[in-house]
């Protein structure tokens, strides 16, 4: 062929090629409109309509408030002007929406042929009739042997426990002590002990001006946390609260308290005593105590508690001082073997300082009267050794994974005649059970929680109908009662509720009201609690204080991401790093930096995924896990989070029947291997970078005015200039606002072998620093790390394409569909939030199936090979924008919240507009210890941090 | 040296002629509207009977979408409308079976596009056109009030965006429309 010829030839081609290119392409889709339009009134197509429920991820009950876009839930926040957590939800919370979308929820009954999958036994999908059938053929024949039927739940309150009593009535079916996995037997103990009080309080950390904790890790996971985190932000702002926090290991919560001492494990108990001995020699019993209270010396509780004779005469005069003051005492310090004396004396020490009913209410005590203990699942796995159950019914829980082993629940389930799981997911149990009922989630429930005295939490479906073939715990009661012929059933579990709503709310106008809050707070009397003098007499004539622990401990304790481990099922919640230690999946042990060095643990590379395994062992424990060091950790102190070992391990305390966290006399070795472990950070310590404690170069007037030669960018922006502040020192790291972050921007979960290969998509992230002061004391900054939106913004001038480049309101703008996936931003960008798409999470993978109904329709869905990063939610701008330009003026200041600021529970994230000075975000910014990340290079980000108060430099001067 | 000639003239024009060719597929492929499953006359209700967009397309206003009308609203007239049609009977037939009527997409833009109806509506309403023809709708889809069957008239492409936002002072920043 000829070159000219050639040539012809292709220029036909590409001129075809070209033909072919051009002109509108044809849509295929198809446009279904109703048949009939919906007749809710609020509803737009397209816009948000907010849905008020109750949150069920725990037992806590926060209010939340569902967003749906023509009828898809798409995100759940906390409620406004709820009485616990005010707006904020936890990381749970946020990731518990996942649960509703989960592909891998149970969506039909299905029985197991006994004899199970080893003999090759087979599932079997069956229908609801046949079920139900199964069921109450089974009960019949286990009555007719003599056998018992029984029913165990997760703590159930409201309405549920009114029908399930009725169910239990009508069936003869025995109704079990609910079990919890964190049943907090050994502090319900303690009160029972001393007030009568079989349950938790409220711990009032709003009113405190001075709060002393003491193991419990109460801006994580114990009691209330986000009530709590939120009460400590007010305080600080109202009282000028101090905190003390004091622990044997190291937590986020000792890390964010004002001052934080180490106390020897087991040692708690003497601390107590010499609190208690100090209040009655300087008079300041309010209530009397009791006698019997043993004296102790300084000099004795210094040498039991590690703390030295002063700092106890601190915390005391700190205690005689406040006004309003707060002990809580929990978590790893009440686990343990002496933890009833710890409950008891830490109770006194409230009594008598005048905090209960004050700053620990009972009055608004949760509602955990129900809640039975690992000693009640002793005796129901002695009863199953012996085969006297019949019906075994299990809702809402694991105990085969759960429960210790000392219970004998798991090793002798299948001696129940039938098991029949109520379950959303199948885990341990379900898998092991007979038969397998599909449970509704709560966002497709009618329902109602009584998570605590007096307050109403309605739950209602924010969906059409239910996504499997599911039904709520409530429907099923009704309908086994009335099959059974024993029960006056309604026809649904809504209208059984509705009509117990009926009675206390004031008919159907309560309802709709109720229904439309989300919440009925009927503001109880308070309780008249007095201390039971007898009682409290009696067992301080019994108590035997051990001394503090020597040797090597290991600490089992539970995490701020999985709770007491029931969230683990939901993967966001394996995909956000531990706060602590960055570790994303996987399980490892935190070793403090002296035993690290001692057991002779490589820990040079830091950057490589990959950690020396460590073998640990007990009495009935053996674990072997990565490590990872802790800084600020005690020497021969260890600490595994329960969802990484086998809580089946665990002991139990006799006298309570708390699940022990605290295991003495462990032997801990270098197992001689390497295991990858999902770390998150490159490194911990901030080296010669200093990020959080550049020096000042911050100049009040930066905005106007700063010396240089090119104009001020300020001048680019006509209206607005978005920006985001950070309050370091309110900041509790509980990463709430990751987890926000990833449900509102469509952000998907992309597993353990992406993570370590660093290919994590989170847009923001909690980067924890620590530093060892000049007095030898570990403290933890944590840098909230997203976009920052910078005037200069290095990834702008090496994109090839302009895919990313800067708008009018100070944004660094991405532009999906013109990426072509060079990744040079990502390499310039100094603060490392550039995220990459790997692969293709669209129609495969994460947005898969009922996954892509959560996605927020505002953000789009990203596909392959192209950057990604924080936006500031600029779908809520818009919105917030189309709403100023439809009142005919300028976005105000509230108008717009971003995800992770809204679910903040210490409002420590600011958002506004930068050039309003009288914005809430530029006083910040102006404030004394502000300052921007690695602010030297000179891109001037939009994101201002505030330096914890130790850090300003006017402080030390 | 002939034949190489013929058989390169014969290659050439086989060429041309599979462009061609191919230029008919993608016009069948392409172009050539899908039959619509109603043949619903726009011009007979918004020309003839001088019926208000917004009588049908009620969230126009209101929403990023515009929405093609419930099928209630069809049969609000048309249940007492004694119109008598082969189309008005299919119309029936839906509705009876409570089924939705399978629409044909005309208009799209891509996902990661943000295009909010009402945002542009309220615009132009604001300067005082109404939705006579030539005016507010008819920007991105031709005077409706004289096609028989809906097509796209307009690119609907970034540049047709871009360039009537340049004309009247929109914003231009990428977010604009650009889904985040």
């Amino acid at each position: 062929m000829k070159r000219r010829d050639f040539l012809k030839f292709v220029g036909m081609a590409s001129s075809a090629t070209v033909l072919a290119s051009c002109g509108v392409e044809k849509s295929t889709e198809k446009i279904l409109p109703f048949v009939v339009p919906p007749q809710d009134p609020d509803y737009i197509p397209g816009d948000s309509m907010w849905r008020n429920t109750t949150c069920t991820e725990c037992g806590v009950g926060c209010g939340t408030s569902v967003r749906t876009v023509d009828f898809n839930a798409v995100k759940m926040e906390g409620l406004k002007g709820h009485p616990i957590n005010d707006g904020a939800l936890c990381l749970r919370g946020q990731v518990s929406l996942t649960r509703l979308y989960h592909p891998n929820r149970v969506k039909n009954p299905r029985t197991l042929r006994r004899g199970g999958l080893a003999l090759g036994g087979k599932y079997e999908e069956i229908t609801w009739e046949a079920a139900y059938q199964l069921i109450l053929d089974k009960m019949a024949e286990a009555k007719s042997k003599g056998l018992e039927n029984v029913y165990l739940a997760g703590n159930t309150t409201g309405s549920l426990s009114a029908a399930l009593n009725e169910f239990c009535a009508a069936t003869g079916v025995e109704r079990l002590p609910h079990y919890e996995a964190l049943p907090y037997a050994t502090l319900r103990e303690g009160y029972r002990i001393l007030f009568g009080q079989n349950t938790m309080p409220e711990y009032k950390t709003g009113e405190a001006d001075f709060l002393l904790s003491i193991g419990a890790d109460v801006v994580e996971t114990f009691n209330m946390p986000v009530a709590q985190a939120s009460g400590i932000q007010e305080a600080r702002e109202k009282h000028h609260l101090k905190w003390v926090h004091l622990e044997p290991h190291a937590s986020m919560t000792g890390f964010k308290a004002d001052k934080q001492h180490k106390i020897r494990p087991g040692g708690e108990a003497h601390f107590l005593t010499y609190l208690l001995n100090y209040i009655m020699e300087s008079k300041l019993n309010e209530g009397n105590l009791p006698s019997g209270i043993p004296s102790i010396s300084k000099a004795q509780a210094a040498a039991n508690t590690g703390l030295s004779e002063s700092d106890l005469e601190h915390l005391c005069e700190m205690l005689a001082k406040a006004k309003n003051p707060l002990l809580i005492v929990g978590g790893v310090s009440t686990a343990h073997k002496g933890g009833l004396n710890v409950a008891v004396l830490a109770g006194l020490v409230q009594w008598a300082a005048g905090m209960i009913e004050n700053t620990v209410s009972f009055s608004t005590g949760r509602s955990l009267q129900g809640v039975g203990n690992m000693n009640d699942m002793t005796a129901l796995g002695r009863r199953l050794q012996t085969s006297k159950i019949g019906v075994l019914f299990t809702s809402r829980v694991n105990p085969v994974a759960t429960a210790p082993a000392a219970t004998g629940f798991g090793e002798n389930y299948t001696k129940a005649h039938f098991t029949v799981a109520f379950a959303e997911f199948f885990d341990e149990t379900a898998d092991m059970a007979d038969l397998v009922l599909p449970l509704s989630d709560d966002l497709e429930s009618w329902g109602d929680v009584e998570a605590r005295r007096g307050l109403l939490g309605v739950v209602r479906p924010v969906i059409k109908e239910t996504i499997y073939n599911t039904r709520t715990e409530g429907d099923l009661l009704l309908t086994l009662g009335k099959l059974a012929q024993g029960m006056e059933a309604t026809e649904t579990y809504e209208a059984y509720v509705k009509a117990r709503w009926a009675g206390r709310l004031g008919g159907a106008e309560g309802i709709d009201a109720a229904v439309a809050k989300g919440f009925v707070d009927e503001k109880p009397g308070r309780l008249n609690i007095s201390l039971q003098n007898g009682a409290v007499a009696g067992f301080l004539g019994q108590m035997k204080m051990g001394a503090a622990i020597d040797g090597p401990v290991l600490y089992c304790v539970p995490s701020v991401r999985t709770g007491d481990g029931r969230s683990k099922v939901l993967p966001l919640t394996s995909e956000i790093p531990d706060p602590l230690t960055t570790v994303a999946y996987g399980g490892w042990v935190s070793v403090s930096k002296a035993s690290a060095e001692k057991l002779g643990l490589q820990n040079e590379h830091l950057v490589i995924k990959e950690r020396p395994v460590v073998k640990v062992e007990a009495n009935s424990v053996s674990l072997e896990l990565p490590h990872v060091v802790q800084p600020g950790l005690p020497e021969d102190v260890y600490v595994v989070q329960r969802d990484h070992m086998s809580t089946v391990m665990m002991e139990i305390d006799p006298q309570t029947g708390e699940p022990l966290g605290l295991l003495s006399g462990v032997s801990v070795s270098d197992a001689g291997r390497n295991e990858k472990l999902a770390i998150i950070a490159g490194a911990i310590e901030q080296g010669h970078r200093n990020i959080t404690r550049e020096e000042h170069t911050h100049h009040h007037d930066h905005f106007h005015g700063d010396e240089t030669l090119y104009p001020d960018p300020y001048d680019r922006y006509p209206d607005y200039r978005w920006g985001i502040s950070v309050d370091m020192e309110t900041c509790v790291a509980c990463n709430a606002c990751v987890a926000a972050c990833y449900i509102e921007n469509n952000i998907p979960v992309v597993g353990e072998a992406e993570v370590l290969k660093g290919r994590e998509m989170a847009w923001l992230r909690v980067q924890p620093y620590y530093f060892t002061e000049e007095s030898g004391e570990v403290t933890l900054d944590n840098l909230v790390m997203m976009c920052q939106q910078c005037d200069f913004a290095p990834c702008e001038n090496v994109c090839p394409v302009y895919a990313t480049n800067h708008d009018h309101e100070g944004l660094n703008v991405m532009t999906y569909n013109r990426c072509v996936g060079t990744r040079y931003c990502h390499n310039n960008c100094p603060y490392k939030v550039r995220r990459f798409n790997w692969f293709d999470w669209t129609n495969e993978g994460y947005w898969n199936g009922p996954m892509a109904r959560m996605a927020n329709p505002d953000v789009y869905v990203r596909p392959k090979g192209v950057m990604e990063k924080c936006t500031f939610c600029y779908g809520r701008i818009r919105v917030a924008k189309d709403k100023a330009k439809d009142e005919g003026r300028l976005v105000r200041e509230g108008d717009i919240t971003p995800a992770c600021a809204q679910t903040c529970p210490t409002h420590s994230i600011t958002f506004g507009n930068l050039k309003d000075q009288e914005s809430q975000v530029y006083k910040q910014s102006q404030r004394d210890g502000s300052f921007r990340a690695l602010e030297s290079l000179g891109t001037s980000p939009g994101v201002h941090y505030v330096r914890k108060p130790s850090q300003r430099k006017e402080e030390h001067a | 040296m002939r034949a190489i000639l013929a058989t390169l003239l014969a290659g050439f024009f086989s060429v041309i002629a599979l462009g061609m060719l191919g230029a008919g597929a993608f016009w069948v492929k392409y172009e050539k509207p899908e039959p619509q499953p109603i043949a619903y006359p726009h011009d007979l209700h918004a020309g003839k009977l001088n019926l208000e967009c917004t009588h049908c397309h009620v969230y126009v206003d209101k929403s990023q979408y515009a929405t093609v009308p419930a099928m209630k609203i069809c049969m609000d007239c048309h249940k007492d409308a004694q119109i008598v049609s082969p189309e008005i009977d299919k119309l029936k037939k839906f509705w009876e079976n409570e089924e939705p009527i399978p629409w044909q997409r005309i208009h799209s833009v891509p996902n990661h596009v943000y295009f909010s109806h009402e945002r542009h509506v309220k615009f132009f309403a604001a300067k005082g056109e109404t939705y006579k023809d030539g005016q507010i709708c008819a920007k991105c889809h031709g005077n409706m009030k004289v096609v028989k069957e809906v097509k796209q008239t307009r690119t609907l492409k970034m540049g047709f965006c871009v360039s009537c936002h340049r004309a009247e002072g929109a914003p231009t920043d990428c977010w604009t429309c650009h889904k985040s």
